[in-house]
């Protein structure tokens, strides 16, 4: 996630200056923190603060970096945990064992390759129906679409990424899967019902990250791209996709990530069969629906096997981030190098183009680069015998405005799904009444109740946590190699598959802390689920908060932690609160973690200790059992009005937020 | 002027904190006003009786029963680690499970009905035949004497006491086909039958016929005998197991009172309404025909 919302920040710096019209150093933010510790430090040298403020400053410093290295020492944790539950793959399995191709622990065989291959399989099919989908989705919105067409769309696109992949499961399940057996013959259980389902999921990831990519591109580039006879295709094509490319090369492998680490919505739909794939409609297994099935029953070898599947996951997606960064921090570097005015631009690329506003020169120099580039290949194209340019713009602006439109059009037909079949079961007994008869009448009050408790108690445990943690590295941390690792970290916890978090969770809070399945237990791994989001908001609302600000209140005199709690806390609040809420929609919509952390019997939880049943797993589990399922439709849809009032609620709350801030 | 919110927001730490050390202490299951809860886990298969006798019994005594299906296995695996107090079971225990000290309670018998696509006109295999299914070797519907159709296997997961009891009776040794699709739910296995044409599976005869789904199945007749209750209580059904309960020891307390209960008259009904047959089961008791004729597809 780091790449493209760092690239918005910059952007977002950019155009405050430019807006400005101040003449700042490029990267101020590089500079800024040192420079407010001198404020503060020879504020002490002068004896404007005397020791017991220092030493509460100390203090309070120390408690927020002790913060900030939960979240390293979590992914720590999860690592080393889940590789020591592990090693009996290396000791009694072997690499070779564990590394070869049949999967069958009751035969005594654990080997991991089909299962890899299934995951490859499904994660590759999902990226080619997705990526066009999301990046062409990014585009219209981004360089097509009116304004009034943009807001319901990324409305859309954000409730997509807010619906809980359980239901997405569900979905595929009920809806899609009959469909492909029937066209198929099959079962309609394999990789083809997980690209079309995975496909969707990772549409909202995708989008966003590329929009932001897609937004920071100079409106300047566009602008003359235009002015030289180029048609909007044109632009979009040359000019603007290339300028935002490495944005949306790290969306693609943020989304991969995402693809790769889905466990529920693909368990309930692969047909778990730990072959290699004979088709795309033959049921496959992956590594995150084999751990998810497995987990409950296995022993011994069996589960140190899928500690091992759990450790291979890690390091997939910590290797997936650390790509995202490496790409981002080269782009950074020639950036830095092209906006340079010495230095002479190496590059014909037109990618480069991207970081025009912050050097006009440079930005002027690339804008008639991409010209040159523009009207050579126009030449080029002229030599062929082709349609009319107007004809090809039309067209693709079509094909962009399609990917629009499918997006909204799968989001209505989820909904509308959920809603038109879970309506009717939605009663007052329904809500307020507890299951009966093997769950198949009655209500589902203690589901509601489970799953509100340990939302409650991992909010309560995440926010205090998260939010010191983005106070100092927002501003107290030198930028340095020390924040550069929270900051990987903090990543990494965050694309870490959930099934990986609920092994850990397992592991950690119901065997070795002796929790036992209980709301404790899954609020505890559920807060290493939100602590990364509510720190990388947090982080983001901290530095947009005014520089000046902070100067003017240092300049009365206040000390730092007074500048923190009064001037900037407060000014980032209703973006702070934004996060929190979005992360709370996480945590009510995730299955994977509690799964194996909360118990699955239905029980009305009163203190931390007791288990109990949240509504996704109740979910999952009424789909398995497949005899009422009017009641897994009433409460896939309760759980989403219960997400989707979330989302609604925080994009409320930002934009209150920023009505206020307009209005100072 | 929003300060006192940020002060509420620090004011939680401590709350945090006191909660995390309540965490700490280690867990008693009974709460407070004298009522205890213990915990089932374990086979779906079990899934009706235990909680119909769940509810029954919480009526009754008070007391809470908990139950949770996931199959057997980590059923056995709960009770093991001490997660559950007693573990439901459609299979008998393993070498391995064995040498813990686990107490088993035979709480009532199943038979396994072959389920089918009610379009398929197959009426009957042989147990040999079944075997060669499940291995992969018969792939097609001909080679039984119906259309010419591709066998879609569906087969459970192995945490399923269901398949290992399966695996016993029907395979013999052989292994299962492992390109099978496996699902983790008896109605999951009978709705995808009911709903592909070339589908074939296996489930409990108690969820053959079913109040709640809106579809129907078919069951086989394996070596020409019917699943019904009566063929398995009287032994001529092939494929027929018994239900378990497991404790770590004796059970005591509650949980002793639980399984009195489930095996109390007052349940021998309910355990035949959902289609098993009770332990003390009496044929003379019921008064309806039930001869093993061919006759499938049954269901309302």
């Amino acid at each position: 996630m780091s790449g493209s919302e760092e690239q918005r920040e910059r952007g977002r710096e950019e155009h405050d200056e430019l807006l400005d019209g101040l003449d700042r150093p490029p990267h101020i933010s590089d500079i800024e923190p040192n420079k407010d510790e001198a404020l503060a430090k020879s504020a002490r040298e002068l004896k404007l603060m005397d020791h017991a403020t220092y030493v509460k400053e100390r203090l309070l410093k120390d408690l927020f970096l002790l913060c900030a290295l939960i979240a390293v020492a979590a992914v720590a944790l999860i690592f080393v945990f889940t590789l020591a539950k592990s090693l009996p793959v290396f000791t009694d399995i072997g690499l070779g064992g564990f590394f070869s191709s049949t999967w069958a622990p009751s035969e005594g065989h654990y080997g991991i390759l089909a299962l890899l291959a299934g995951s490859a399989l499904v994660t590759v099919g999902a990226l080619v129906i997705g990526v066009p989908l999301a990046v062409g989705c990014a585009v219209y919105l981004t360089q097509i679409a009116t304004r009034r067409v943009t807001r319901v769309v990324s409305t859309a696109v954000d409730l997509l990424a807010g619906i809980p992949s359980v239901i997405y499961g569900f979905f595929g399940l009920v809806v899609l899967r009959p469909i492909i057996a029937n066209a198929s013959g099959g079962l309609g259980f394999g990789a083809l019902t997980a690209w079309l389902v995975l496909a969707i999921m990772i549409v909202p990831t995708i989008t966003t990250l590329s929009m932001d990519a897609l937004n920071s591109v100079d409106p300047g580039v566009r602008e003359a791209s235009f002015s030289m006879g180029a048609t909007r295709w044109q632009t979009i094509y040359k000019v603007v996709l290339p300028a935002a490319k490495v944005g949306i090369v790290n969306a693609i492998v943020l989304g991969m990530g995402r693809a790769i680490g889905e466990t529920m919505a693909v368990l309930m739909i692969v047909g778990n069969a730990p072959v290699f794939p004979h088709s795309i409609t033959s049921p496959v297994a992956t590594l995150t629906s084999q751990i998810a099935l497995d987990m409950g029953y296995s022993s011994g070898l069996h589960r140190a096997a899928l500690f091992g599947m759990g450790v291979v996951l890690y390091v997939i997606s910590a290797g997936l981030v650390g790509i995202v960064r490496i790409i981002t921090s080269r782009s950074e570097r020639r950036e830095r190098e092209a906006s340079r005015p010495a230095t002479p631009v190496a590059e014909k690329d037109a990618r480069s183009v991207a970081e025009g506003p912050s050097a006009s020169d440079a930005s002027a120099l690339l804008a008639q680069q991409s010209s040159a580039q523009l009207i050579r290949s126009r030449l080029d194209n002229a030599k062929k015998p082709r349609v009319s340019k107007n004809a090809t713009d039309g067209l693709m602006t079509g094909v962009f405005s399609a990917a629009g439109i499918v997006t909204t059009a799968i989001l209505v037909l989820i909904i509308g799904f959920v809603v038109v079949n879970g309506a009717p079961q939605i009663t007052p007994n329904f809500i307020f009444g507890w299951p009966r008869g093997v769950n198949a009448e009655g209500g589902i009050f203690p589901t509601i109740v489970s799953t509100l408790y340990v939302t409650v108690l991992a909010t309560l445990f995440a926010t205090p946590v998260a939010v010191l943690a983005a106070v100092y590295l927002a501003e107290y941390a030198h930028q340095g190699r020390l924040v550069n690792f929270i900051r990987y970290a903090t990543d990494t916890l965050a694309s870490v598959p959930s099934i990986v978090m609920g092994l850990f969770g397992y592991a950690v809070f119901v065997e070795a802390c002796g929790f036992g399945l209980s709301m404790l237990s899954a609020a505890l791994a559920l807060a290493l689920l939100m602590l990364p989001l509510i720190m990388r908001t947090t982080e983001d609302a901290i530095r947009s908060v005014p520089r000046f600000i902070r100067w003017g209140a240092y300049g009365l005199g206040a000390s730092k932690w007074q500048v923190v709690s009064k001037i900037v806390l407060p000014a980032a609040f209703p973006r702070i609160a934004t996060g929190i809420v979005l992360a709370i929609g996480r945590a009510i919509g995730e299955t994977a973690i509690v799964l194996y952390t909360m118990g699955q019997a239905v029980n009305l939880p009163v203190t931390p200790l007791d288990s109990g049943r949240s509504m996704p797993v109740h979910l999952y589990l009424l789909a398995n059992d497949g005899i009422n399922m009017g009641a897994a439709y009433g409460t896939a849809l309760l759980l989403m009005i219960m997400i989707l009032a979330f989302n609604l609620f925080a994009r409320h709350i930002s934009k209150r937020g920023a009505r206020q801030k307009g209005g100072k | 002027m929003r300060t006192p919110r940020r002060h509420r927001l620090l004011a939680l730490i401590p709350l945090v904190l006191v909660l995390a050390l309540a965490g700490c202490g280690s867990g008693t299951k009974s709460t407070s006003s004298g009522k205890t809860t213990i915990t089932v886990a374990g086979s779906t298969t079990v899934l009706p009786i235990a909680e119909i006798a769940a509810e029954k019994f919480e009526a009754k005594t008070g007391n809470q029963v908990l139950v949770s299906g996931l199959g057997s296995s980590a059923g056995i695996e709960a009770v093991i680690s001490g997660t559950a107090d007693i573990a439901s079971s459609s299979r008998d225990l393993t070498k391995e499970e064995a040498s813990h000290e686990l107490v088993s309670t035979v709480i009532a018998h199943d038979g396994i009905a072959i389920i089918v696509n009610d379009s398929n006109p197959v009426k009957n295999v042989t147990l040999d035949q079944l075997r060669d299914i499940y291995a992969g070797k018969i792939k097609n519907w001909k080679e039984l004497g119906g259309p010419d159709l591709a066998i879609q296997l569906v087969n459970r997961d192995e945490a399923s006491g269901t398949r290992e009891a399966f695996r016993s009776i029907v395979m013999r040794g052989a292994e299962f086909d492992r390109s099978a699709a496996v699902l983790p739910g008896t109605g999951q296995v009978r709705d995808v039958v009911s709903r592909s044409a070339g589908a074939i599976g296996y489930i409990s005869i108690g969820f053959v016929k079913s109040d709640y789904a809106t579809t129907t199945v078919k069951t086989l007749t394996v070596n020409g005998v019917n699943a019904t209750e009566d063929n398995v209580s009287n032994g001529k059904y092939p494929i027929s197991r018994d239900l378990y309960f497991f404790t770590n020891g004796d059970p005591q307390g509650v949980s002793f009172q639980y399984i009195k209960f489930v095996l109390s008259d007052e349940m021998t009904k309910t355990i035949e309404e959902a289609g098993y047959i009770p332990v003390n089961w009496d044929q003379s008791a019921r008064s309806d025909d039930s001869t093993s004729t061919t006759s499938g597809g049954e269901g309302k």
